[in-house]
Formats: C-alpha cells, sequence, structure tokens
C-alpha cells in the first residue's frame, strides 16, 4: 500500500515536471488547450503503464513463489519489469530534456499553437506510452496463459468477471478469514480489504485533474472565466448573424424601412400582431394597456421609422423587440400597425402623445377629430 | 470482569418510527400536489397557503427534516444504543428531542403555509423556530454523547464515526446559516446581503445535502447493511479513508450551485474543482456498501431489505458521479435553472434516502415486534413500484430539463432568440404530467409499506426494552501496538474536535475573502436601497416564495443577455437581505423586470396571469388585490435594516410611511389612468413598486454615462 502510494507520487512528480518543463521556453505552452489534453493522456497512460505493471509483477510474484516451491530455476520475469520501467524513466526524462530543446527547433511550423518539434515529441511519447502498454499487455496475458495451462482450473478466456476482480484486487470471500479483523460491533465484523485500485488512482486523477483545472482559470489565465467567455461568445455570434444577412442579402433596418402594404407582409404583421401586441394594445389597435394606436397621437413619434425603432428597442413600458423578432418582421408588423390607423375601433383609449399627421397613406382620416 | 445486564430502549425508536412513516406520506402528498401544480395551476385553489411557492418549501422542508430527519433519528436511536453496548443516556433527553422535534415539524408546516419564512432554500424557518431547532439539536447532542460516553465498546465503529460528523456539521451549517435579525416575532432579514448571502446559503444548503441527507444514512448503511445480509463489512481502510476525505471535501462544494453567477470567479472555480473530488470519496461509501454483499448476492433476490438497500446505494452511486459533472462549468450552463436538477435531486431523494428508509423500517419492525414481516411479496411489490416510480420521475425531468434549455439557447440564424419563454414551459408540460405519475406509483408503493408495516406489527408484540449484556471498558486499558485510526476511534471526543477542524477548512476559506475583500463585489454607486414601499413589496415576493419559480440572476450568456438584459452584477444585490436569486426557472428571470411592462400588466398579470401570457403555468394572486398592506411594520423594518448596514438617513424609520404613501399613490394613480381601480393601500401596489425597481438601478448609471458622452 505505502510502497504503492510512493511510487505514484513518483510517478506524478515526474509527470508534472515534465508537463512544466514543457511550459517556460514557450510560454503558452502549458495555457494551449491541445498541449494540457497531451500532457493529461500522456499522465493517464502513464498511470494505465503503472496499474499494469503494478498487474504484472504481482502475477510474477506469484509465479515466482510457485515455482520457487518446485525448483529455483528460470529467469525471473521481474528482470522484464526492471526494463520496462527504466524504459518508462527514459521517456519521462527524455520528456523534461523536450523543453530545453525545443527554443533550438525555432520551427515556423505548428500545430494548434505547439512548435512542431514540441507537438511531434509529444505525440512520439505518447505513442511509446501505447508501445510499452501493449508490451505490458502482451506479458500479463502469456503469464495468465501459461498460469490457466498450468492450474487448468479457472473458466475459459478472458472473463469480465475475473477482470473485475483484478481491477478490485477482490481477495476470495473463502479466504476472507485472513483479512478479518480482529473486533466485532453489535455482531458486525470488519474486512481489511484493500483500497480498489481503480478507485484511488481514480481519486489521484481528479485531484490532478483539479490541480490543473485551478492553473488554468487563476494562474495562468489561459482559460476564459464567465465573463471573458460572454464576451467571445457574442462576438461570434455577431460574426455569424452578420455573415448569415449579408449572404441572405437582408438589409432592412431603422434607417431604411418603409410602410408596405403588400397583402403578404401586412398578413405576416398581423399574425406578430396577435401574437405580440394585443395583450396591451388589444386586437382592434385601440389600446388597453399600452396606447391606441390608431388615432392621430403619438407618444414616441409615427412616422413608419419611430414606429420601428419603437418595437425594435422599447423605450418606457414598452418592451424591446428585437430579440424575438428580426428586422423584416419587425417592419413587416410596423406596417400593420401604421394599417390601423384610422379604425376607429369602439372603446378605444384616448389619445395620448403628440399629433402626428401621415404623410400620404390616407387622408380620409387625417381630418378625423380627436376621439374625446 | 463482571458482565453488566442492561436494557436497550426500543420505545424511542418505535416512536421515531411512526414518525417516519407518517410524515413520509406527508412530505410525498405535498410533492405530489405541487409537482401537479406546475401543469394544473387552479389545484392551487386560489387560496394562498395552498399555492406552489408555499407548497413547495413545504414539501422540502418535510421531507428533509420531517421524514429524513425522523428517519437518521430512528436508525441512530437503534444503532447507537447496540454499537455503544448500552441504553441511551437518558430517557427523558430522548423524550425532548423526540417531542421537540416533532413540535418544530408542526410549528414549521404552519408557519410556512401561512407565509412565515426567510426565503432561503431548505433554511425557510423563522427565527424563533431556528432557535428551537437549535436547543433540540444540542439535546440530541447530549444524549447522544451521553451514551457514547458511557458505552461497554472500547471502540466506535464507523457508523458512529459518521453520527458524529453529521451532528457537529448541521450544528454549524445551522448557526452560521441561520444569523438573522428579528423585525418582529416570526420575521427577520438575514444577517448577510447578495453575494455573501448567497454563498452562506449554498454552503448551508449544500452541506444540509451532505451532512443531513447523505453522512447519516451513510452511517445507517453502514450499520443496517451489514446485519441485514449477516457478512462483514467490505474494507475498514476504505471506510477511513473515505470517511475523511468526503468530510473534509464535502463542505467546500456549495459553489457550485451558484456557477456563472454573480460570485465571484474564484469561489466558483473551487466549487467546481471540489465537487469533482468528491467522486471517489463518495463512492467508497458506495462500494463499501455493494462489496459487503459478495458472496451473499443470491440472497439479495430473496430478501426485501437488501433489495432496497442494493438500490438505494446504487441511486447514491448514481447522483453522486451526476452531482461532480453537474458542477461542470459548461454542464451547469445547460442544466441550471432547469428540471435537470429537480431529477438529479430525486435520484438522491427517492432512490437514496427513501429507499434506505424503507429498508431500515423493514428490517426494524420485525425485529422490534419479534416477529417476521407479514408479507414480503408485499414488500417486494414495494420495491417494484417504488422503482418504476423514481424512472418515470426522473427521466421525463431529465428530457424535459434537456430539452427547455436548449430552446432556450436556439437562436434564429438572424440572430433572434427563437423561442418565447413560454413556449419552452408549455413544450415540456406532457413530460410534468408523467413525472407525477411516477411520484404517484412511488407514493402508492409507500402506502403499501403502511398496510404492511401495520399486519406485522399486528401479529407480533412490542418489545419495549430489548434485554442485553456486555462487560464494562476497563478502567486501564492497555492498548499494545495498533493501526493508528484505532486511537481516535477510543476517544470520541477528540473525533469530534477534529471532525469540526476538518469541516470548518473549506467554509472559512470560501467565506472569510468574500467578506473581508473589497473587490469582490465591486461597488455600483447607482445602486440604492429600497424605497420603504419596494421594501414591503418585496417581504411580499419573499413571502408568496416567488423564489422557487423565479430566478433573480442572468447568467452572462448570449441567450440570458438577449432575453432578460444585462447580466447580473455582484454590486447590484448589496442591499439584499435575504437575496433572492432563485435555483429554479419554471418561470422566466426578474432580475431585470424592472420597467419592462407597464403597473397595469403587472396588476392584471397578478389576479389572472392568464390574461396577459395565455397559456402560462403561473397561478393567480387574487388575494393581493384585497389584502391590506400591514405598514405598522415598516419603521421596524427600517430600523434593522439600518442595522444590518443599509444606508437609509438618520430618523428615516419616521418618515418611512410617508413616503411610502406617496409612492403607492403615484401607483394608484397611474393604474386608474389604465382604467384599474386599485387603493393604494393594497399589498398588490407595493409588490408592483418592487417588480419595478428590480434591476433597474444600474440603468440609471447608464443612463447617466449616456447623457455625459452626449454632453461632450
Amino acid at each position: 500500500m505505502f510502497k504503492s502510494l510512493s511510487l505514484l507520487v513518483l510517478f506524478v512528480v515526474s509527470g508534472s515536471t515534465a508537463a512544466f518543463a514543457a511550459g517556460p521556453p514557450l510560454p503558452s505552452a502549458l495555457n494551449n488547450a491541445l498541449a494540457l489534453t497531451l500532457v493529461t493522456l500522456m499522465l493517464v497512460l502513464l498511470l494505465v503503464i503503472f496499474m499494469l505493471g503494478r498487474v504484472l509483477t504481482g502475477l510474477a510474484e506469484l509465479k515466482l513463489n510457485k515455482e520457487k516451491e518446485e525448483q529455483k530455476k528460470t529467469v525471473p520475469p521481474a528482470a522484464v519489469i526492471t526494463g520496462l520501467l527504466l524504459m518508462l524513466s527514459a521517456s519521462v526524462m527524455a520528456q523534461d530534456n523536450s523543453g530545453s530543446l525545443q527554443p533550438v527547433a525555432a520551427n515556423p511550423q505548428t500545430f494548434g499553437g505547439l512548435s512542431a518539434f514540441v507537438f511531434y515529441f509529444m505525440i512520439s511519447v505518447i505513442l511509446v506510452e501505447l508501445l510499452v502498454i501493449l508490451v505490458l499487455i502482451y506479458n500479463i496475458r502469456t503469464l495468465l496463459r501459461a498460469d490457466r495451462t498450468e492450474m487448468a482450473e479457472a473458466g475459459a478466456s478472458f472473463s469480465l468477471r475475473a477482470w473485475w476482480g483484478r481491477m478490485n484486487k477482490f481477495k476470495p470471500v473463502e479466504q476472507e478469514a485472513d483479512i478479518a479483523l480482529d473486533h466485532e460491533y453489535d455482531g458486525i465484523r470488519e474486512l481489511d480489504n484493500r483500497l480498489p485500485p481503480w478507485w484511488l488512482y481514480g481519486f489521484y486523477v481528479t485531484i490532478i485533474f483539479s490541480v490543473i483545472y485551478l492553473w488554468r482559470y487563476h494562474v495562468s489565465y489561459s482559460a476564459p472565466l464567465s465573463t471573458e467567455e460572454y464576451e467571445l461568445s457574442v462576438e461570434k455570434a455577431e460574426r455569424q448573424v452578420k455573415a448569415y444577412l449579408a449572404q441572405k442579402g437582408e438589409t432592412v433596418d431603422e434607417n431604411t424601412v418603409t410602410v408596405s402594404v403588400d397583402a403578404g407582409d401586412l398578413a405576416e404583421g398581423k399574425k406578430i400582431y396577435v401574437a405580440a401586441c394585443v395583450a396591451c394594445h388589444k386586437d382592434d389597435g385601440g389600446g388597453m394597456v399600452g396606447p391606441n394606436l390608431t388615432d392621430d397621437y403619438w407618444l414616441h413619434g409615427g412616422d413608419i421609422k419611430s414606429i420601428f425603432k419603437t418595437i425594435k428597442y422599447g423605450i418606457n413600458a414598452m418592451p424591446q423587440w428585437q430579440t424575438s423578432y428580426s428586422n423584416k418582421q419587425i417592419a413587416q408588423v410596423a406596417s400593420y400597425v401604421v394599417s390601423l390607423h384610422g379604425t376607429n375601433p369602439a372603446g378605444a383609449k384616448a389619445a395620448e402623445g403628440e399629433l402626428y399627421k401621415q404623410e400620404s397613406v390616407d387622408v380620409s382620416s387625417a381630418a378625423a377629430p380627436d376621439n374625446k | 470482569m463482571q458482565v453488566e445486564k442492561f436494557y436497550y430502549d426500543n420505545k424511542i425508536v418505535r416512536a421515531f418510527g411512526y414518525a417516519t412513516i407518517v410524515f413520509a406520506v406527508v412530505g410525498m402528498l405535498a410533492g405530489l400536489w405541487a409537482a401537479i401544480q406546475i401543469y394544473a395551476p387552479a389545484t392551487s385553489l386560489n387560496l394562498a397557503p395552498t399555492t406552489f411557492g408555499r407548497l413547495r418549501p413545504l414539501h422540502t422542508n418535510a421531507i428533509i427534516f420531517a421524514f429524513v430527519g425522523n428517519c437518521i433519528f430512528t436508525g441512530v436511536y437503534y444503532s447507537l444504543q447496540r454499537l455503544c453496548k448500552s441504553r441511551m443516556y437518558s430517557d427523558k433527553l430522548s423524550w425532548i428531542h423526540f417531542w421537540g422535534w416533532q413540535l418544530i415539524i408542526a410549528a414549521a408546516a404552519v408557519t410556512l403555509l401561512m407565509g412565515y419564512t426567510t426565503g432561503k432554500e431548505y433554511a425557510e424557518l423563522e427565527w424563533p423556530i431556528d432557535i428551537a431547532i437549535t436547543l433540540v439539536w444540542v439535546v440530541f447532542g447530549i444524549n447522544m454523547f451521553g451514551t457514547i460516553l458511557q458505552r461497554r465498546e472500547k471502540h466506535l465503529y464507523v457508523a458512529i464515526w459518521f453520527y458524529i460528523a453529521t451532528w457537529v456539521t448541521i450544528a454549524m451549517l445551522h448557526i452560521v446559516n441561520s444569523f438573522e435579525l428579528p423585525v418582529s416575532f416570526m420575521k427577520s432579514y438575514s444577517w448577510y446581503a447578495g453575494v455573501q448571502d448567497a454563498l452562506v446559503q449554498w454552503w448551508y444548503g449544500h452541506n444540509a445535502v451532505a451532512f443531513f441527507l447523505t453522512t447519516p444514512i451513510l452511517g445507517l448503511m453502514y450499520y443496517f447493511l451489514p446485519k441485514a445480509a449477516n457478512r462483514p463489512v467490505y474494507s475498514y481502510r476504505l471506510s477511513i479513508v473515505h470517511f475523511w476525505s468526503l468530510i473534509f471535501l464535502y463542505i467546500w462544494a456549495g459553489p457550485h450551485h451558484l456557477l456563472y453567477t454573480a460570485l465571484p470567479d474564484w469561489a466558483q472555480s473551487l466549487g467546481t474543482v471540489f465537487s469533482l473530488m468528491l467522486i471517489f470519496p463518495s463512492w467508497g461509501g458506495m462500494l463499501n456498501g455493494l462489496f459487503t454483499l459478495r458472496g451473499v448476492w443470491d440472497k439479495v433476490r430473496e430478501e426485501p431489505v437488501l433489495k432496497f438497500m442494493v438500490v438505494a446505494i446504487t441511486c447514491y452511486g448514481m447522483s453522486t458521479l451526476e452531482g461532480p459533472l453537474l458542477s461542470l462549468k459548461n454542464v451547469s450552463a445547460i442544466a441550471h435553472y432547469t428540471d435537470w436538477i429537480i431529477a438529479h435531486v430525486h435520484i438522491g431523494g427517492l432512490g437514496w434516502n427513501g429507499f434506505m428508509a424503507f429498508a431500515m423500517l423493514y428490517y426494524l419492525v420485525p425485529k422490534m415486534w419479534g416477529t417476521s414481516l407479514y408479507s414480503k411479496k408485499l414488500a417486494t411489490n414495494h420495491f417494484w413500484l417504488g422503482t418504476i416510480g423514481i424512472i418515470l420521475y426522473a427521466v421525463p425531468l431529465y428530457w424535459a430539463g434537456f430539452t427547455q434549455s436548449l430552446m432556450w439557447k436556439t437562436f434564429t440564424p438572424e440572430g433572434q432568440l427563437k423561442f418565447q419563454f413560454l413556449e419552452s414551459v408549455t413544450n415540456i408540460i406532457p413530460m410534468y404530467v408523467t413525472r407525477s405519475v411516477g411520484g404517484t406509483l412511488y407514493l402508492i408503493g409507500a402506502i403499501l409499506m403502511c398496510y404492511n408495516l401495520a399486519k406485522t406489527i399486528a401479529r407480533g408484540t412490542f418489545i419495549a426494552n430489548e434485554a442485553a449484556e456486555a462487560a464494562p471498558i476497563p478502567h486501564k486499558a492497555h492498548y499494545r501496538k495498533e493501526h493508528w485510526h484505532r486511537w481516535i476511534e477510543r476517544k470520541p471526543v477528540t473525533m469530534l474536535v477534529v471532525s469540526l477542524i476538518v469541516v470548518i477548512i473549506g467554509g472559512v476559506v470560501e467565506m472569510v475573502p468574500t467578506f473581508l475583500v473589497k473587490s469582490n463585489i465591486p461597488t455600483i454607486t447607482s445602486v440604492k436601497p429600497y424605497t420603504p414601499l419596494e421594501l414591503q413589496g418585496r417581504d411580499i415576493y419573499v413571502r408568496e416564495g416567488c423564489y422557487t419559480c423565479h430566478s433573480q440572476m442572468i447568467r452572462p450568456f448570449r441567450d440570458e443577455v438577449a432575453r432578460y438584459g444585462e447580466y447580473s452584477k455582484a454590486g447590484e444585490f448589496v442591499y439584499d437581505h435575504p437575496f433572492q436569486w432563485g435555483s429554479k426557472r419554471t418561470g422566466p428571470d426578474l432580475a431585470r423586470v424592472g420597467g419592462k411592462y407597464p403597473d397595469s400588466w403587472h396588476y392584471n398579470h397578478m389576479d389572472d396571469p392568464t390574461s396577459m401570457s395565455p397559456g402560462s403555468v403561473m397561478p393567480a394572486y387574487p388575494w393581493l388585490l384585497d389584502n391590506k398592506l400591514d405598514t405598522g411594520s415598516t419603521p421596524a423594518k427600517i430600523r434593522v435594516m439600518q442595522k444590518l448596514g443599509v444606508p437609509y438617513p438618520e430618523g428615516f424609520d419616521k418618515i418611512a410611511n410617508k413616503e411610502l404613501t406617496a409612492q403607492a399613490e403615484a401607483i394608484s394613480g397611474r393604474l386608474r389612468k389604465d382604467k384599474i381601480e386599485a387603493p393604494a393601500n393594497r399589498e398588490i401596489i407595493a409588490l408592483i413598486a418592487y417588480l419595478q425597481r428590480i434591476g433597474t438601478d444600474i440603468k440609471l448609471e447608464q443612463k447617466a454615462a449616456a447623457a455625459e458622452s452626449a454632453m461632450k
């Protein structure tokens, strides 16, 4: 247990020094998402190697003991392990070197903000790690197979149950007595099983993740905080909308809007009016909570451009609608409002605001008196 | 060594057990009713006490403190005696604890329905009840420690570690979060304001889940699971590692309820990483539970008690994985304020807490009545009804939450929000209906259990005092070389102190800088205290539980800024005692509702929400139109606010009501213009005043800045 702990600490430390070593020469290396992913991947693979290594050592020990009992001969597989570990530490050292070597290899070509050298180096470290894992798996399998043929006992090939048992370092239920503690509480006994390895390493991984997380947000400032994230997203969205509108050729806004008498536009406008405006202005435009839209008096201007602006941006109690409707739709509903002019609905609200004479559209209503 | 004879007190266990069963049904009924109100608002009966905003706190408080609370006490009183080989320290204290707790529950039910609330989730109870809770909790503590100290067992079993940590941490959380200044009997203002109040509240809220719904139940699991399965606990060292890491890490995780809010970023990040690190300590408990069943899985197929426990522990594992994932900022961005969270907590509530309680009751009743369970088949039916109920409850809500969030965030290519808020609500109504079906099944299961247990009780004879014997601990015991942790297991008081130190750290590191470092809450000069009328209106907002459906916190997202306005700033909330950020948006955010609609819109909307937004599921609040505003409380409220540091001028309390009347008259006049006759002395006027104020102060600053730049 403590042996494994100290080993792990060693690995983590060597791993993280590798990560930090990659940092200084290219200040953004650790801030770079790709670099971080790769470093994390390296660390995870290191952990995998470590776990597999432990499994292999365990297996080898078992086999060794058995063989010792039989007769003392054959090469102890531990040698293989030492070799592997050596290889591993070499790769870790190599990682350390990458940092100092890097400025020499001033390569204009970059991969996601990493210099080509660092990128390829990291990739090759990962490949080496994968290779080591393969070798380890191969060794474990060979040992297991030998075991199986010898014992000719455990069920055929790979079984999920057996794998799960190894992942948890389960002790067979029959051998429980060996690890039962010498106390009991109201008849409850306790075993002293080891911590499930995947559980323990999982815990370490979350701790490593947390350190990197805090580092990125609050030390290196390489990940955007809430408000920065917001600004970036708005910028991006604005670009997209602009591109979309340009491509579509839709350019109407408060400076260019004109009254439309097109039946299609007015029908669309009416639809929106019914959905959004009737709650305050009533279905006939006579006004209720909001002002009367059919008379000659306007609180915020009665020309189409003013009406468009009032709808789009809102004013005082009038909500803004630019977030709900496009400019084209606002133009349609504004035209519909203009079309309501002079309809003189029953029970309309008293006039508010300033007199505005509509220019040409209909002359008849311009002469109509106040609805007082 | 002389063996002593003594008796375990089963009577107190029976009393708490009965209370558990009663409040399970009551709490679930309240929940079901509230759930139905979401798609059928008319079921609020148009009565203030039965409207969602008051019913929901009743549901949460009843489930947490009445149902689970009594369940904890049942299990602790049963197991502690046996693990300590001693009767409870004092029968008198046991009964004071029992009746005290039930009285608190009764008082809570009445006052919550009457609208007495502090407006802080899961801590809604007003100050006199807070004090009562503290006293009863101390009684419980004395009784528990008295028992531990007179034990006949040298070492404390892991279940007791969890009980100790629970007791000390809940005491700390309750006291710190309940700091409030009374205005009158049953009305107080939180000591803290805005961002600080939010931080303290969610430090409390999250750890109420941790130390009321999790650690004591883990303690129960460590006793009842090995007993029911007749197996040794899987790993003693796993118990040690996961116990200490769990209580240390849990306390830090509160800010994950406040991601993307106006809480300083560093505190948010701490919330995220400590939540993530919680996965494995939590899973330690799950593994230790499930692995204890190694070798007896065939028994699980037979024994209802174990069935319930296995699903409970699995649900615990699922929600403690989900919780940390929800604490990642990008997941929180989707899930927060939606029904996803409701689904998440109910996996924990229905699955972990509910099923553990049922398992314990099915185990205890036959034991204490010296008989066997009346019907295993009925219990198995209960198990399946409950399990299907959980699935039918949670799956639709996950779906609903995800759908709604996506609808909120969808823009048209032209850059407009694609859906109105209301559309996102009406779209998920079918999911709400399914959820209430799931809840109904779960409730039916619980009722089956009541019947089953009643039948069991009828055929047994109650063993009020269970005989037992054990030798006392030798005075001069010699402890040879032992595992280092065995030492602290002999020292309950040291255990208590060390636990307290371990759980204090996280809170201190997060709170002290937030309270003391100015830059965490930058001042906004245009933010001014509420006028007396607005303050009264705000109290009505709190009273009606508006925060149970409406947030007041616009997160810095493109869609929220487009929908609600400028994202919320820390400096805007400095006079908010208590904060009202909310945690769920069944209705839209209100952080910038001020000035968005005319006064008459609010008036009509409160009278009948569907008149202003057809299809709305908001309940009507017709009583606000008739109730007269209680202006007698104004001076006292102003004085308390002044004590809390709100800069009203000296002597303002004396002229506050004059100002209040003037503002009310103005609103009444505006309403008259819109053909609404509303006397100025009605509650609705105060509420309108408050609603029209929310989030507008910052606009004044922008206006001033605009005017200044225009001058140049």
